[in-house]
């Protein structure tokens, strides 16, 4: 194993892939949780959990049940359970540590479940052929960390937007989610100037 | 609701299409004309949601304003 790997691996899927930037996945948590910076911090916590110990568990899934009984077919069903009893296990936590930022988040905690960059990256470990490498847990697990982590960021960056356009003179019409859609492109434009950097 | 959501993807996709690769369903229109690549990038997709937005608010407040009128 490479150290190297798994550097490049965190690299790329924070900057390089990021999910909601160069992927456009999981924009309903991200364009509805954006108002606050607290609450943004909370979601992006829980997301970064709930995308780590999805590609553990759906990984150990896909490689030790799936594959050896050759009915990989219903991986879709079988990591959307997986993600969902996640969600509930982090939903019932928040619930009980933090009551503020449980109502603060509403809606979109329980949504987690669907959120597309949740199961994009159990999709997509998949997809990169790690179920046949010799490290292939440790770089799913790498890798579903850096989707959270860049998911994160962008939100992260987004709130701290926000929170200044709230208090800044714009025409009408564009206040709220136009304005917001048109720094997430300028935002993504930046991102994309990550697009084709060697990392070693 | 599913309708709504096609109109809105039809336009959106007929918009990034037409500026990002100067094609309509395959076809190109104008010979010559270098289109922007941007647009059918991650960027464009927002850029082309929020003018859309911006442009049903005005729309709304417009409607609203004449009903206030009336």
């Amino acid at each position: 194993m490479d150290i190297k790997i798994l550097f490049t691996i965190l690299i790329s899927t924070i900057f390089i892939n990021n999910y909601v930037f160069s992927r456009i996945l999981g924009l309903c948590p991200y364009l509805g949780v954006s108002k606050k910076l607290d609450s943004a911090i909370g979601m992006g916590l829980a997301v970064i959990f709930v995308m780590t110990m999805a590609s553990f568990f759906t990984f150990i899934m896909y490689k030790y049940v799936l594959v050896p009984y050759h009915i990989e077919y219903l991986s879709i069903i079988a990591f959307i359970i997986v993600i969902a009893a996640l969600v509930q296990f982090v939903e019932m936590v928040i619930e009980k540590v933090s009551t503020p930022l449980y109502q603060a988040l509403g809606i979109f905690l329980p949504l987690i479940t669907t959120n597309c960059a949740v199961l994009g990256v159990a999709v997509l470990n998949i997809d990169s052929g790690f179920a046949s490498q010799d490290f292939g847990l440790l770089y799913s697990v790498v890798q579903g960390f850096g989707g959270g982590a860049g998911f994160t960021i962008a939100l992260i960056l987004m709130a701290g937007i926000r929170e200044r356009l709230e208090i800044a003179m714009i025409p009408e019409n564009l206040k709220g989610l136009p304005i917001t859609f048109i720094t997430a492109g300028l935002m993504a434009i930046s991102f994309l100037g990550f697009s084709g950097m060697k990392i070693f | 609701m599913g309708l709504g959501f096609t109109l809105n993807l039809s336009v959106l996709s007929i918009i990034r299409e037409i500026t990002g690769a100067n094609k309509l369903l395959g076809y190109q229109l104008i010979p010559g004309m270098k289109p922007a690549l941007l647009m059918i990038l991650a960027p464009g997709a927002f850029f082309t949601l929020g003018l859309l937005l911006w442009g049903m608010n005005v729309i709304k407040a417009r409607t609203a304003r004449f009903k206030q009128t009336e």
